[in-house]
């Protein structure tokens, strides 16, 4: 049965590194979000370096290689969290450790999708 | 008046469910950030709680909504490829029917699409994952976020992070709509 605690108690919990119920609700889905942002960064840089990978992101012809970058996000971000939910129930990082892991990814996706960020990476790394 | 398909969809995506997401950004944020225990009587917390439940879920799914529409009903109008006969280096009134085509056919339009769309089309699908992580997090802490200072920073951290990368999104879709329409 959840419990509900007072401030005081919170911040005792806190100090000893306590996590919540929520917090590690919150701490896989956070997480999660930013497992989906970078790995969309990744399809995208990758896309662009390698045609191969392309193609095989091209899951709709009209769409073209964005429906299976977004496609390869969206799973990853899904089973991420599921896998995150399952494990942080016995064992979580803290919110901020969480919060700095998500923020860490966040960074890498919106990186990665800035397009002179990215066609530079594939400029420089692409096979010639 | 008429609306054609195209237009009617490209208004969902943009002017339906994009710009109630953007919209309603302003009540959650403002929600989040008052919600606190020296603001608001036990009685409104509850009453507030609620609300962001409701109004977090229901943003979630208007930007999934967007995103997906976008991607799948209105993008591929956008770079739909010309048939060979229409000449892709000059902007001709044939060449209108490809938004894509038309744009890359001068400089002076091209970065539209090298920048703008290349942008737009990826950095959107981040704001799902952002929306329905705080949904979940209000869900999670409920009226705890009345009393939990740090948590409820997080979630408007992630909150305005969110609303910034629509923003870009949009943005750049009013610019290219203007510029090149779906006809």
């Amino acid at each position: 049965m959840a419990t509900q605690s007072i401030p005081a108690e919170k911040a005792v919990e806190k100090a000893a590194g306590y996590v919540s119920a929520a917090d590690r609700v919150m701490n896989a889905a956070m997480i999660a979000s930013g497992v989906g942002s970078a790995v969309l960064g990744l399809m995208v840089v990758g896309a662009e370096m390698n045609a191969g990978l392309k193609a095989f992101l091209t899951w709709d012809p009209g769409v073209g290689p964005l429906a299976g970058k977004a496609g390869v996000a969206v799973i990853a971000f899904l089973i991420s969290w599921v896998a995150m939910h399952v494990a942080f129930q016995k064992q979580s990082p803290k919110l901020m450790t969480a919060l700095w892991i998500t923020l860490g990814l966040l960074v890498v996706g919106v990186a990665l999708t800035f397009p002179p960020i990215y066609m530079g990476i594939a400029a420089a790394f692409a096979p010639k | 008046m008429h609306l054609t398909d195209r237009e009617l969809w490209t208004l969902v995506h943009g002017m339906g469910f994009g710009a109630l997401y953007l919209l309603a950004f302003a009540g959650g944020i403002a929600g989040l950030y008052s919600l606190r225990t020296k603001l608001v009587t036990v009685e409104g917390i509850l009453d507030r709680v609620s609300r962001l439940r409701w109004g977090s879920a229901v943003m979630a799914v208007c930007v999934w909504l967007t995103v997906i529409v976008g991607t799948f009903i209105v993008y591929p109008w956008y770079r739909a490829k010309p048939p060979e006969a229409i000449d892709t280096k000059a902007q001709s009134a044939e060449l209108m029917d490809y938004p894509r085509y038309w744009l890359l056919a001068s400089e002076e339009t091209a970065e539209y699409h090298h920048f703008g769309m290349e942008w737009k089309e990826h950095v959107a699908w981040i704001t799902p994952f952002l929306a329905t992580a705080v949904a979940v997090g209000v869900f999670a802490y409920g009226k705890e976020l009345s009393t939990d200072r740090r948590a409820r920073f997080i979630l408007m951290g992630l909150f305005i992070l969110s609303f910034a990368l629509s923003g870009v999104a949009g943005l750049f879709g009013a610019l290219i709509t203007k510029a090149a329409p779906i006809i």
